[in-house]
């Protein structure tokens, strides 16, 4: 995640629509504590990072996210 | 007409046959306001990533139907209603995504699993190769 891209993912990979049921897509975007990574720190184009957080929305509210990663009590 | 999806998570422990005679009555509604369904799919059992109404996994439903927007309260008050019904959510579709192979999982309805994304493997491990980069600099 460290790795600085220049180029958005998922314009490389063509993808047209960020799928917001996919938890294996959608975890490498949130932090360690389950926060939305910033563009800055994973390279997404805008276009692309509103569709990323409006998925990760929809997929906290369906429990396939957690709201908070790593904190019990 | 619009196309919507909507995503239902029952409480855990139901055989498809039931949850399916559930679809049925609430679609039934839809269908009564003039709503086609497309598609549903039965994800099946799976871990929820935080607890609701103290259930820790959920019977997870997907479905389609393109509606005129009249009958979705309607359709919406007769979910609240279902105290087996842990949570719902209607969205706009936006076009047919296949399913992602990670929900998939100890699906008891008929998984329609295929094998698709190779090419998203692939790139995990690229990204894993970076992290392991990384790691090393660090130290």
């Amino acid at each position: 995640m460290s790795a600085f891209r220049k180029v958005c993912r998922f314009c490389e990979g063509k993808i047209a629509l960020v799928d917001y049921r996919d938890e294996h897509l959608l975890s490498r975007y949130i932090s360690d504590r389950g926060k939305i990574l910033p563009r800055r720190a994973t390279g997404t184009c805008a276009h692309h990072q509103r569709q990323l957080a409006t998925a990760i929305k929809r997929a906290r509210y369906l429990a396939i996210l957690p709201y908070i990663k790593g904190y019990h009590g | 007409m619009r196309d919507y999806e909507i995503v239902y998570i029952f409480k855990s422990g139901f055989t498809p046959e039931e949850i399916e005679s559930k679809l049925e009555r609430y679609h039934g509604v839809l269908s009564d306001g003039g709503a086609e369904m497309t598609a549903v799919e039965q994800w099946g059992k799976r871990q929820l990533a935080y607890p609701i109404r103290k259930e820790t996994s959920g019977y997870y439903v997907v479905a389609r139907f393109s509606s005129e927007p009249d009958p979705l309260p309607e359709f919406e008050r007769i979910l609240t209603l279902d105290e087996e019904l842990l949570r719902y959510l209607v969205v706009l579709s936006e076009g047919e995504l296949p399913t992602p192979p990670t929900m998939l999982v100890e699906s008891a309805g008929p998984a329609p699993v295929e094998d698709v994304e190779d090419d998203d493997k692939d790139e995990d491990e690229d990204d894993e190769d970076h992290e392991d980069e990384d790691d090393d600099e660090e130290a």
